[in-house]
Order: C-alpha cells, then sequence, then structure tokens
C-alpha cells in the first residue's frame, strides 16, 4: 500500500524518469485499464496514452510499450479522451481542461465508457473522426472563400486601378461631376413630403448606378432655422442591402438651396441600385420643405413613403448626383459629410463653388454693339443662379469678378434654359485678363493664351441641362474674372429664353 | 454503463459566422423552402464563389444548395463540392456521368423536388456566376407576393466585361419568342413549373437550353415577371458558352422553332401583341375613354385619359419598358361598331396603319351605299377630298408626340379646314350603314384629337425633361415598336389586327379578284354560306378591286377584305405552259402585304386569283392549309386551251387540294400529271338559296299555265364571244326570220372589249330583241327562270354554269351547248337539251330545231322541266360539298354544335 507521502516520492521519480514527448499520430487518451479489445481496435493508426498525471505545465502519459512520456505540449490530433472507470471521471475532465488550454481547435467531448466496451469505443473513434472531418472541411471551405473573397478584391483593385489610371490620362482632370440632377420644379405650392410621410421618413431610387458616386445633393425649398430636429439621411445600395453612408445633420444648419450629402469615399464596385432614406428625429412640427422635381411619369422613381412603401408624391425628390475619384468633395457650400469624419483639408485637387460674395457682383458688361441697351443679368439669390438672358440678336456677357480663383485648374457650370416655350440657346464661359480680348475669344477669331480659357459655345435646348467646362492650360497663379456669356442659336426671338448658370464652381489645386 | 458526454467543448472553433444564419440547417429540422441548383463543368475553382455566394444568403427559410457536378474531369471539382457538402449540413453534392447543361439542371431538380417536399422554388445559378446575400428572400418574396407568376427573372448585371441591361419591362412573350431570350437561366422559378413536368431539354448541349425552357413554359401558360433589384451578377468573360451559342444560333433557333411551332404561329404571335404590346389606342370621342387593343373586336384594356398621359411620358423616358400603341385612333364606339357590322373593320384598321406610316394623318369617312361594300383612299387634290368631315382620324404615335412636341397649334389645328397643312389622306368606307351609326356623336372627331393633344400639352410631366432614370441600360426594343417585332417574325407588313376567337373555329379565307356577279365569286360564297353555318369562320378577300357587291348575305362572312393596292390580276416575269406567271420575289407580288392580308388564316381558298400564287408558298410553310377552286378551262382567242386550270399545274405544289367543279376537271388535272388524292370534285349548286315551298309554288304555277302558245326562251349572260353571242344571234335571226311562235329574253350586259365587233345590243334590237339589264337579286333572277320556259345557252366553252342549275332549279328547260361540264348538269332529253356540235351555224340551226321540238312536243317540254327540278332539287351546297367537310374535319379537329348537329344526322341508320 503506498502511503501518501510514498506517493508524493513515486510520483516525483516518476516524473524524474519520464522523457519529454511529441505525440504525432491521433492520440486516444485515455484513463482505467484498457481492454485488449480497444488495444486491437486502435492498432497502428492511433497513440494510446494512459493518462498518469495532470500537472500545470505537463501531461504525463504511459505509451503502449509501458513508457512513461511527459507532454508540454498536447499532442497534434487528439482521437479520443476516454474514461473506462467512473473514478477517474475527474482526472479526464482536467485532462480535457488541460489540452483545451493548448488548443485553440476543437478537441472530442470527454467520454465516459466501459473497459470492454469495443462497440462502443469504435463507436466513439468514427464518430469523433467523422467530427473532425466536417471541422477540416470547414476549415477547408473557409479557405476557399478567403481564396474567392481575395480574388474578387483583386478584381475590384485592376478596376479601380483602371479607373484611376484611365482619369489620369483623361485631359482637363475633372475628378467629379455632377453626373444628374432633377431640378426643383418652379412651383411653390409644393408639400412637405417629410411631414406628410408616416414616421416622417422618404425613400428615394436614385437614377445613378452606385459605382463612383461621390455625394447626393438635395434642395431644401424652405428651411426651419429655428428646428431642433436631426435630418438623418442613409445611403443603400438594394441589390445586397448594404448601407453605405449615413449622415446625421442639425435641422437648423441646413439652408435654402441645394445641401450636398458627401461619402467618404467613392463608391467601388459592382454597379448597385442606390436608395437614400431621409428621415428626422424630433420635433416634426417644425421641418424643413424638401424641394421635389417635377412631375415623374415612372412610378418606380417617385418619392415613397419609406415605411408604406407607397408614392407619397407623383414626383421624384430635386436631387443631384456627383461622381467622381474618392475624396474630392462636391463643391457646394451646406455640404455634410458622412457620420465617419473626412479630413476635407488635405493637398491635393478640390472641387469650391465660387464664393456667393463674387456671384452676387456679377455684373453685365457690354461688349458686345448688338446687344447694346438689353440687360439681361441677374443674380437669382435664393438658388444661388446667375440668370443671363441672351439678346434677340448679339450676345448677353457678365464678368463675375475674381470668378477664376487663384490655383483654378478648371471652371464648370450646368446649364438651364427654364422655360419650356424658349428657343435653343447658347452659353459660354470665358477667364481672361483683358477684357478686350473677351468678344474675340467668344467670336472665335483668337486662341486663348496662357492664363485664359473658353469653355466654346454650348447648345442648350429648353429644360434640357447640359454642363460646360473650360480648362485652364496650368493652375492660376492669381485670381482672374470669370465671364458668362449667352447668345440665341437663331437671333430673333428671345422670348422665354431664361438662361442660368448653376452651380458655378472651380477645381483648385492645393 | 451507457456511453456518455461528459461534458461540452468549450472551444469550437468558429470558422465561420453563416453558421448562425437560418439558412443553414445544423440546429434544427431542414425544411428548405428554395433549392439553389448550381451545376458544374470544369469551373471548378469559380464554384467555389457561386456556392459561397449562396452560403451567403440571409433568408428567414431554409435554402438547400444543390452542386450537380456533371461528369466534370477536374478532380478539383469534385474535391470542392463534396468539402462544402460536408462542412454544410445544407449543400448536397452530386455527380453524374456528363451530360450537359441541360441534364445537370434537371439532376438538380429531380433532387431537390424528390428530397424536400418543402421545396417552393428553384433557382439556377450558373457556377460562375454569383448572388448577393438578400437576393433569395427578396426574390421569393416577390415570387409569393403576385400568385399569377411562375419565375421571376433578373436584369443581367455582367462584371468582368462590365454590362448592365435593363429588363425591367412587362413581361411579353412576343417579345421572349421574336427578339430574344429575355428571361436569364439564373432565374427563381415555382415548383408548380416542375411538377407540371418541364424541365431542359438534354438533347440542346449547345446553348439556348434556357430559352427553350421558358417556351415550354409559356406553353403549359406560365408566366414570368423581373424582379428589378435581383442582385445576380454575370460573369462575362470574352469567350463563353453563350458566345458559341451566338455562334450556331440560326440552327439552335431552327430546331427552337420546330419544337414550339404553335407558339410561332401567325395566331399566337398576333394575340400576344393584343395582349401585351396592344397595336391601337383608340379614344373615344366624347367620353376620351381609351381602349388598346390590336383586334377591336377581342377583348381589351380601357383605361382613363389620364392612365394613358402617365404612359406616355414614361414611354418618352424609357421607351424600353413603357410604351403606349404605335398609331392613335380617335373615333365614337359606335363608329368601330358600325364598321364590325358590315365586316370591315379589321381591313380599315390595317389600311389606316399602312397609310399612318406614309401620311401624318389618316382621315376616315363612312358613308351609306345599300348595294355594295367599298374602301377608297382619297388623296388630296382630287375633287372630293376632304368634302365631308372625318368621323375619325388616326395617327402613328410619332405624328402625335410631334404635334404634342410642337408649341404652337397652326399646323394641327388647320385640320378643321378643307385644306390640312399636315399630309393628310382620307380612307372612305362606303357600306351598308344605317343612319343611326353615322350620326351617332355630338363631338366630332377631329375635335377630340385636338382636345387631346390640349391635354397632353399641358401636362405636368411637360415640364420635365424626358430622361432615363433607370441606370441600367434599356436592351428591349421600345415598347411601341413591339408591333414591328411581330411583323419581322411573320414578314407581313402591315399584320391584319384580326385574333383569333375563342371559339378557335378555323378561319377559311376566300380569295377573290373581284366581287361582282360572276358564277365563280358565287359559289366562293355559296361555300362559305356553308361553312359559316357550320362554325367555320369564314373570310373573304377580294384582290383586284377595292368594292364588293352585297350579294351575300351578311353573315355569309365574318369579315370582308380588300388589299386596295394596284393588284395585277394577271402577268408576271416567268412563263409555264404559255402563261405569265409571277414569283414571290418579283416586284409586284407583294408578299410581304398579301401575307400581313392573310394573317391568321387556317385555310385559303384560291377562287381563280393568279398572282396569289406567288405568296401561297409561304403560307403553306406556315402551316396554312392552301386550296384551289378551279371552275373553267378557258380558251385563247386562237382556241388554244388556257386559264387556272394551268396555272394551278404550275403552282401543284403548294396546294393541298385542288377544288373542281366537274368530274371532266378532274379528269383533266389527273392526267395533267396531278394526284387524285390533291384532287376533290365539288358539284356545283344554285348560288342563292330557295324555300322549298318557294320553289313548289312556282312549280304549281308553271304547271298551272299549261302548254305554251309561244315558248318563252331566256338568255342571261355577257354578250361575248365565250357565251357564244354570235350563235344566239345567229338563232335568233332564223326564229325572227321564220317568224316561229318562240319570244327571245336577253338579259345581261355588253362586255366592253368585244366592241370591236360592234354593238350587240343594237344588232338584237335590229330584229327586234330587246337587251334588259342584267339582274342580281335572287328575286329576279327566280322571276325570270320562272317565266321562261326555255333556257338558252349558246357557250363556246363553260365550266359547270350556275344560271344552268338555278334554271332547272324551277323547271326552265336548258337548251344548251354541251361543252365544259354542262353534260354534267344536263342529260340530253332528261332535263335539258344538249346541242353538240361546234360550228356556229350548226349550233344555231340545231337549237332552233331543238326549240321547234319543244314547242311542238308540248309533253316533252313538261317531262324535261319537271325531271330537271327533281334532278336538282336532289342536291344542294351542303352536300355536295361533304367531301370538303370531311377533310376540313380531319385537318381540324374542331367541333361546332353544327358539326356535331350534322355528324349525327350523317352516321344516323336511316340516311
Amino acid at each position: 500500500m503506498i502511503s501518501a507521502g510514498n506517493a508524493r516520492t513515486q510520483e516525483l521519480h516518476i516524473l524524474d524518469n519520464a522523457k519529454r514527448g511529441y505525440v504525432r499520430k491521433p492520440a486516444i487518451l485515455f484513463s482505467g485499464h484498457v481492454s485488449d479489445a480497444v488495444k486491437t481496435l486502435a492498432g497502428d493508426g492511433y497513440e494510446l496514452l494512459k493518462i498518469k498525471r495532470v500537472a500545470d505545465d505537463h501531461l504525463l502519459v504511459r505509451d503502449q510499450i509501458g513508457h512513461e512520456v511527459r507532454l508540454s505540449e498536447a499532442p497534434l490530433q487528439i482521437a479520443a479522451i476516454v474514461a473506462f472507470d467512473e473514478v477517474d471521471q475527474e482526472l479526464i475532465e482536467r485532462t480535457s481542461d488541460w489540452l483545451r488550454k493548448r488548443r485553440n481547435t476543437s478537441l472530442p467531448a470527454p467520454t465516459l465508457m466501459r473497459a470492454d466496451d469495443a462497440a462502443a469505443f469504435a463507436a466513439l473513434i468514427m464518430s469523433n473522426a467523422s467530427l473532425q472531418a466536417k471541422k477540416n472541411a470547414e476549415l477547408t471551405t473557409s479557405l476557399f472563400r478567403q481564396l474567392a473573397d481575395a480574388r474578387q478584391a483583386n478584381e475590384e483593385l485592376q478596376n479601380r486601378f483602371a479607373a484611376l489610371e484611365a482619369f489620369i490620362d483623361r485631359h482637363g482632370l475633372q475628378p467629379f461631376e455632377l453626373a444628374f440632377i432633377n431640378p426643383p420644379a418652379e412651383d411653390d405650392t409644393e408639400p412637405n413630403v417629410l411631414a406628410t410621410a408616416s414616421n416622417a421618413r422618404i425613400s428615394q431610387i436614385l437614377p445613378v448606378a452606385s459605382a463612383g458616386v461621390s455625394a447626393v445633393a438635395l434642395h431644401v425649398a424652405k428651411p426651419a432655422p429655428c428646428s431642433e430636429a436631426i435630418l438623418n439621411a442613409s445611403l443603400s445600395s438594394i441589390e445586397d442591402g448594404r448601407i453605405i453612408e449615413t449622415w446625421s445633420i442639425p435641422v437648423t444648419e441646413m439652408e435654402a438651396g441645394w445641401v450636398t450629402l458627401s461619402l467618404n469615399s467613392t463608391i467601388a464596385g459592382l454597379r448597385r441600385t442606390l436608395k437614400l432614406v431621409v428621415s428626422v428625429d424630433g420635433q416634426r412640427a417644425d421641418l424643413p420643405t424638401l424641394s421635389l422635381g417635377n412631375a415623374q411619369p415612372l412610378a418606380l422613381f417617385r418619392l415613397q413613403d419609406a415605411d408604406l412603401r407607397q408614392s407619397v408624391s407623383s414626383s421624384s425628390l430635386a436631387l443631384q448626383v456627383y461622381v467622381g475619384l474618392p475624396g474630392v468633395v462636391p463643391p457646394n457650400r451646406g455640404s455634410f459629410s458622412a457620420r465617419t469624419s473626412q479630413d476635407n483639408e488635405a493637398p491635393g485637387l478640390r472641387e469650391m463653388a465660387l464664393p456667393e460674395a463674387a456671384l452676387t457682383q456679377a455684373q453685365q458688361v457690354r461688349l458686345d454693339e448688338d446687344s447694346s441697351g438689353f440687360d439681361g443679368v441677374t443674380y437669382l439669390e435664393g438658388e444661388r443662379t446667375l440668370s443671363c438672358h441672351p439678346p434677340a440678336f448679339g450676345t448677353t456677357i457678365a464678368r463675375i469678378a475674381g470668378g477664376c480663383p487663384a490655383g483654378a485648374l478648371r471652371l464648370s457650370a450646368n446649364l438651364l434654359v427654364a422655360h419650356e416655350k424658349a428657343r435653343d440657346v447658347e452659353f459660354a464661359l470665358v477667364v481672361g485678363r483683358e477684357e478686350g480680348r473677351i468678344i474675340d475669344l467668344l467670336s472665335g477669331t483668337t486662341e486663348p493664351m496662357p492664363g485664359e480659357g473658353f469653355s466654346g459655345w454650348i447648345r442648350v435646348p429648353a429644360k434640357q441641362p447640359r454642363f460646360a467646362s473650360l480648362y485652364l492650360d496650368s493652375a492660376a497663379q492669381e485670381a482672374s474674372d470669370l465671364y458668362v456669356a449667352t447668345r440665341m442659336v437663331e437671333a430673333g426671338n428671345h422670348d422665354f429664353a431664361w438662361a442660368r448658370f448653376l452651380n458655378l464652381h472651380a477645381l483648385v489645386q492645393g | 454503463m451507457r456511453t456518455r458526454k461528459l461534458s461540452k467543448p468549450a472551444n469550437e472553433t468558429k470558422l465561420s459566422n453563416r453558421e448562425t444564419l437560418p439558412a443553414t440547417a445544423e440546429r434544427r429540422g431542414f425544411a428548405p423552402a428554395v433549392a439553389i441548383v448550381i451545376p458544374v463543368y470544369k469551373h471548378s475553382v469559380l464554384m467555389t464563389e457561386s456556392v459561397e455566394s449562396a452560403l451567403a444568403q440571409v433568408a428567414t427559410f431554409d435554402i438547400a444548395i444543390v452542386i450537380v457536378d456533371d461528369g466534370c474531369p477536374f478532380p478539383e471539382t469534385e474535391i470542392i463540392g463534396a468539402t462544402y457538402a460536408t462542412a454544410h449540413e445544407n449543400v448536397f453534392y452530386l455527380r453524374k456521368p456528363n451530360g450537359g447543361l441541360s441534364s445537370a439542371r434537371n439532376y438538380g431538380i429531380d433532387f431537390a423536388c424528390d428530397l424536400f417536399p418543402t421545396i417552393e422554388a428553384i433557382y439556377f445559378l450558373d457556377a460562375d456566376n454569383r448572388i448577393t446575400p438578400p437576393a433569395m428572400q427578396d426574390v421569393f418574396n416577390f415570387l409569393k407576393s403576385r400568385p399569377e407568376i411562375d419565375w421571376v427573372y433578373p436584369n443581367i448585371d455582367k462584371f468582368g466585361i462590365g454590362w448592365n441591361g435593363s429588363y425591367q419591362a412587362p413581361y411579353s412573350r412576343l417579345l421572349h419568342l421574336t427578339f430574344d431570350n429575355i428571361c436569364e437561366a439564373g432565374s427563381m422559378v415555382s415548383r408548380r413549373v416542375f411538377d407540371a413536368g418541364i424541365r431542359f431539354d438534354e438533347t440542346m448541349k449547345a446553348g439556348f437550353e434556357d430559352w427553350e425552357f421558358w417556351l415550354q413554359c409559356i406553353s403549359h401558360d406560365f408566366s414570368g415577371a423581373n424582379y428589378p433589384f435581383f442582385g445576380f451578377d454575370y460573369r462575362q468573360r470574352a469567350e463563353s458558352m453563350l458566345r458559341d451559342s451566338h455562334r450556331t444560333k440560326a440552327a439552335i433557333m431552327s430546331y427552337i422553332r420546330e419544337k414550339h411551332k404553335k407558339l410561332f404561329q401567325p395566331d399566337t404571335l398576333a394575340r400576344w401583341e393584343h395582349e401585351e404590346s396592344p397595336r391601337f389606342a383608340a379614344i373615344a370621342t366624347g367620353t376620351y375613354a381609351v381602349s388598346l387593343f390590336s383586334d377591336p373586336l377581342a377583348a381589351h384594356a380601357k383605361i382613363d385619359l389620364e392612365t394613358f398621359i402617365d404612359r406616355y411620358w414614361a414611354s418618352l423616358a424609357e421607351p424600353d419598358a413603357h410604351g403606349i400603341p404605335p398609331f392613335m385612333l380617335w373615333i365614337a364606339p359606335a363608329h368601330l361598331e358600325a364598321m364590325r357590322k358590315i365586316g370591315v373593320l379589321h381591313n380599315v384598321l390595317w389600311h389606316a396603319e399602312r397609310l399612318s406610316e406614309k401620311h401624318h394623318l389618316v382621315a376616315i369617312r363612312l358613308e351609306h351605299d345599300p348595294s355594295r361594300v367599298e374602301l377608297k383612299q382619297i388623296e388630296a387634290g382630287a375633287p372630293d377630298y376632304m368634302a365631308k368631315k372625318p368621323l375619325a382620324w388616326m395617327c402613328s404615335a410619332d405624328i402625335f408626340k410631334a404635334c404634342v412636341d410642337d408649341i404652337s397649334d397652326e399646323w394641327i389645328g388647320s385640320i378643321r379646314g378643307r385644306r390640312p397643312s399636315p399630309d393628310t389622306v382620307e380612307l372612305v368606307i362606303r357600306g351598308p350603314f344605317k343612319a343611326f351609326d353615322l350620326d351617332r356623336t355630338v363631338l366630332s372627331a377631329t375635335n377630340g384629337l385636338l382636345s387631346t393633344l390640349g391635354v397632353f400639352r399641358d401636362s405636368a410631366y411637360r415640364r420635365a425633361p424626358n430622361m432615363r432614370w433607370t441606370w441600367r441600360g434599356g436592351y428591349f426594343p421600345p415598347v411601341k415598336n413591339h408591333f414591328r417585332l411581330l411583323r419581322e417574325a411573320l414578314g407581313a407588313v402591315p399584320v391584319l389586327p384580326r385574333i383569333a376567337g375563342k371559339s378557335q373555329a378555323p378561319r377559311i379565307g376566300f380569295l377573290l379578284p373581284i366581287a361582282s356577279f360572276g358564277g365563280v365569286e358565287k359559289v366562293a360564297y355559296a361555300m362559305s354560306r356553308v361553312l359559316a353555318r357550320l362554325g367555320y369562320e369564314t373570310h373573304l378577300y377580294i384582290l383586284g378591286k377595292s368594292s364588293c357587291e352585297m350579294v351575300f348575305e351578311p353573315g355569309d362572312f365574318t369579315t370582308i377584305n380588300f388589299l386596295m393596292d394596284d393588284y395585277p390580276l394577271w402577268g408576271g416575269a416567268h412563263h409555264f405552259a404559255g402563261h405569265d406567271l409571277m414569283m414571290a420575289q418579283d416586284e409586284g407580288a407583294r408578299v410581304e402585304r398579301l401575307l400581313g392580308l392573310f394573317a391568321g388564316l387556317d385555310v385559303v381558298v384560291n377562287c381563280q386569283v393568279a398572282p396569289v400564287n406567288a405568296i401561297l408558298g409561304e403560307l403553306r410553310r406556315r402551316g396554312v392549309k392552301i386550296l384551289d377552286h378551279v371552275h373553267v378551262l378557258d380558251r385563247t382567242r386562237s382556241g388554244r386551251s388556257a386559264g387556272h386550270p394551268y396555272i394551278a399545274l404550275a403552282y401543284e405544289h403548294i396546294y393541298d387540294l385542288i377544288l373542281t367543279c366537274s368530274a371532266q376537271m378532274v379528269d383533266w388535272f389527273h392526267g395533267m400529271g396531278v394526284p387524285t388524292a390533291k384532287l376533290m370534285h365539288i358539284r356545283n349548286a344554285p348560288s342563292y338559296e330557295m324555300r322549298e315551298s318557294e320553289v313548289r309554288a312556282v312549280l304549281r304555277q308553271r304547271q298551272r299555265r299549261g302548254i305554251p302558245e309561244r315558248l318563252k326562251t331566256l338568255f342571261i349572260g355577257r354578250l361575248d364571244s365565250q357565251k357564244g353571242i354570235e350563235r344566239l344571234y345567229a338563232a335568233a335571226v332564223i326564229v325572227k326570220r321564220r317568224k316561229l311562235p318562240i319570244d327571245i329574253r336577253l338579259v345581261g350586259s355588253e362586255v366592253l372589249n368585244d366592241q370591236s365587233r360592234g354593238s350587240w345590243t343594237e344588232r338584237f334590237a335590229e330584229i327586234g330583241v330587246r337587251l334588259e339589264p342584267a339582274i342580281y337579286s335572287a328575286k329576279a333572277l327566280t322571276d325570270a327562270f320562272a317565266e321562261a320556259d326555255v333556257l338558252l345557252l349558246t357557250s363556246r366553252w363553260e365550266g359547270a354554269p350556275l344560271t344552268i342549275l338555278e334554271a332547272q332549279r324551277v323547271g326552265c328547260v336548258p337548251v344548251v351547248t354541251a361543252v365544259g361540264a354542262v353534260g354534267e348538269l344536263v342529260e340530253h332529253e332528261t332535263d335539258g337539251m344538249l346541242i353538240d356540235t361546234e360550228d356556229d351555224h350548226a349550233v344555231a340551226q340545231e337549237m332552233v330545231r331543238s326549240l321547234e321540238r319543244l314547242l311542238s312536243e308540248p309533253h316533252l317540254l313538261n317531262r324535261l322541266s319537271s325531271t330537271a327540278a327533281d334532278h336538282v332539287a336532289a342536291g344542294n351546297w351542303t352536300e355536295n360539298l361533304s367531301p370538303l367537310i370531311d377533310r376540313l374535319e380531319a385537318w381540324f379537329p374542331f367541333r361546332s354544335e353544327e358539326i356535331e348537329l350534322r355528324r349525327t344526322v350523317t352516321s344516323s341508320p336511316g340516311r
């Protein structure tokens, strides 16, 4: 009989004699007495290890030859942990805990069975092997997935690189464009759709594919400067159910006119359909009125109640959608970034709206004798729009002093003839330092010199928006004047020729 | 001691967050509502993307993912497939011998349907494509929310070689058959389809098997719909199976067309056009209700003007998905009904459509004419141009748009006057309209048109630019051009807007060169009458003239159709047995136009229209039964036999059956090489009907008259050489010279081109025989025959003249030359007298001798008279047409109540 003291001495002795081992074969760890039948079943494919002791830093086991082995590492593969005697249950549990601390993968559950029950033992080994095979398959498929993800990411990067290269190769550097505009309808009776929608949530499907979208602008018809509400907007792609960006804007900060919601980065990837959901948190009594566009014949694009999924209007939201390269901020005042902040101060190219102060000071210059006596230039304050009505004969020219800021590479504007009965009008943008050259540039009798630029004449039919840009050969060192001009395509009838320059902006370096 | 687990392992490695998704079945009973079938062949690696995208589905129902390895030779496919199946309880890897894409899909379908009774739909995902995580949930919800649809198909979003195409237009079978396969295989299909036994065609291994699959669905009356936010990503590389398929498209399409012949039939396509992309928008003057139809007599949609305006502006923004009919019509419903009543409605629309493409506007006017139907086209400059106010207007939608866009009202407003600025053509329809029909609206069509324009111009939509809002490109042709797809499919321009009625009665078209009072047309009318009573739908086509004498009852034909073209009734650049022939490629053949006019017919009976043979071959290839009805072997001036029997020989190949009016003609055709099986003798009968009591009354009256003191003779017909008018004249001269007690009544008309011989009217007048004008009405004819004792017929050649039978019916004894098939109608000295000689003088002499004999032997006259009446009474058109009706029944197993009745009668033992 071994006393406690002897036992301790014996254990130490065993430990001292036990060699440190490393088990590579699938191991069956057991306690109690193992039957011959079990040994036969295990054969050479398995390492049958009898658990002798569990210590913090090692596991002492005895192999089938009878050698004591000290394991500091868990066997690579554990086929089973078996107690052949109920009295060893606690040892087995401790063994399992010990192994668990050293393994990050699953372990077979410790199992109690009779020592002579070979069938149960065989079933256990097979069951555990099956589970292991499944785990391995799961692991393999996760690798397949990762590989597939990597492959798709590679394809995506290829496409983005190609887009970037195409951009770099493009003349005129234009990292940002207004891809779509649905201008506000000329109807001042429009309802406050936010107020009429249930839960003050409206949704609008956008008419532009997701790829490349960098900002969405809404138009505020009537601000609510005293409101304490927060306007929330979220942009999601419908096909994959992904929320791409969200915004939270204090309603008090939303002024009349276009409010631009900028994305943290331009959307990349496969082209999807975008949906914008706008809702308001807080008091519904005093909400800003979002402008609607003209009547929308396509039911899918009518403004919807986001919760009821029914049209709340026969129109779409008035909106603008910008596309561009990542990091370029659209050129509008009232631009709101997505919830995660963005470093707008980074050097490089940036789009900027022409200062309102410059626009309000725009003046008609009478360089064209044919048009003398006709007053056509007005700044429409609420719309940040320059109206430049062409004369029946000749050209209306407006000068925006300092309208071409220092560092400008490109000046752009949206063009609109805002009356359906108008005949076609031609628009032009010109930058020049000498007023005497402006009319020559407009007439095409001279080419732009360094520091000058001319967009060419752009023909704009009634109610069909167009876009114009002029490019400077290099970034302007200092600010210069911008001239905008309009003329009738067919001289003689300028009735209703409500020519508008909207969204005048510059691409500026630095 | 039983084996038991001591504790649960706590450190299970979390390999995938997807294990938490309800789409897997690891922790509960697996009862998938949807199966995703992924056939794999040589996409060993890319298949991981499709399988992963299937595993990534976020759904409230279980999804079974069935990978079908179609005997892929790459071991990797099996390893990866089996690994997925091992790792995921809802993935099933199946391997089968290679059999092609169809076979792999079918294998997956059968597996899913057999194993999972809960499956409600199957989605087909090719191994190199992907779906987005919400796709199955969204699409399944969409499918369940629309019980009327059986499959849901995506837009096409291609990656690799990127392309995005909008397939958002309402599902159109017409488009699906005539344009392209508009339903990608990556569609979700309801189990109903598979339960109906529909599977992919495993013989199709070169592509387009999905197209064929959808056609099977259409055949079973299943329908699909596009879900615009599907989330289906289609991998497009420079070369693919689909691209290979396009290279062999013609051959594959030929197979598909053959397999689905019924779907490609003109009838089917025309019906779909009517249901899906109606060709006409008829705006009712007065109410402004808009009827949308191709065939105004078929059930069709009616919408209010506001809805129509919505559609109009939507069609301008996105013409591939939205549309209005390509032709607009302002008309009172009463006027449509009036044209229907006289049978010309479809034909008028057909002409108006054609004219609308050539002119800015078509003004339609109806005028009353009690005795005939006529269509007339009046161009600007004609004296009666726009003489009266139009009752209807038609124009193309393009012209209408131009008017809406035009801010000035000046141009279009001028249609109020007689000299409209728009290029306007007038289409005048004359017919037996009732006064009530012609004046049924308070508001004029002109006002209707101009008011409609005003409403469109004031529409709020006009302020919005017609921009495309759907970012995917439009792939489909504009909806308003679907009618062109129909035209292209049928090779017909324009297509008669008449679709098959609910009865599915076979439609028989009788083609006539003219519709006057000739025997050819009378036989056609009689045949039509019998067939119409049996439930067949009969249609009259008059190709050489645009008018038609109303010598038939309105019910004899469902419609009357005119080609209204300068159609040459003889001639052609090719020659056969001394006859000029026209072939399909010849300019004058008018193939497209005639194919359009005949669209929808099951049977064509060509009643001696020579040039139309040029296009009948094409009709036959489309399954139309082609019959020729030949009446007479004509003669040229020099006596050469000629005419329609020879034309029939030239085109014998296209005819299913050649009908003849005589046994003699059957023999002639047989002798000329036509198989007997293609020949059918249809004995003539009187062209118009008389009740038995009427016949008896006439015969009694004749009996009461007793022995005539003077023999009353009657000649009725054209005064021309064919009718042997010289012989008749010679006989009359003899009668007059010998002062025989014989009265000669001459009824008919001179033939203009015989004027070289002088006026027969004058020559007969000189010997005291007055020419009475031709008579057409049945009653007048009966009276004439009833009054006469003898019918004289001195023809040089004939078929089987109806006049003889009509005379015999009321006991008028024919004394006639034995030409053509006359001998089949008259047995000498039994029911008439035959003059069997050819010499003009001999004929005259013989005729007078015969008359003298009848005069001298009153009993002979009585006997011949009563025998003739008995013989004719024994036959009628229904009896005579029996062989043809039998043949029609064999061709078209169609049953009408009348046919059933006929069957009962003819099979009764007492017969």
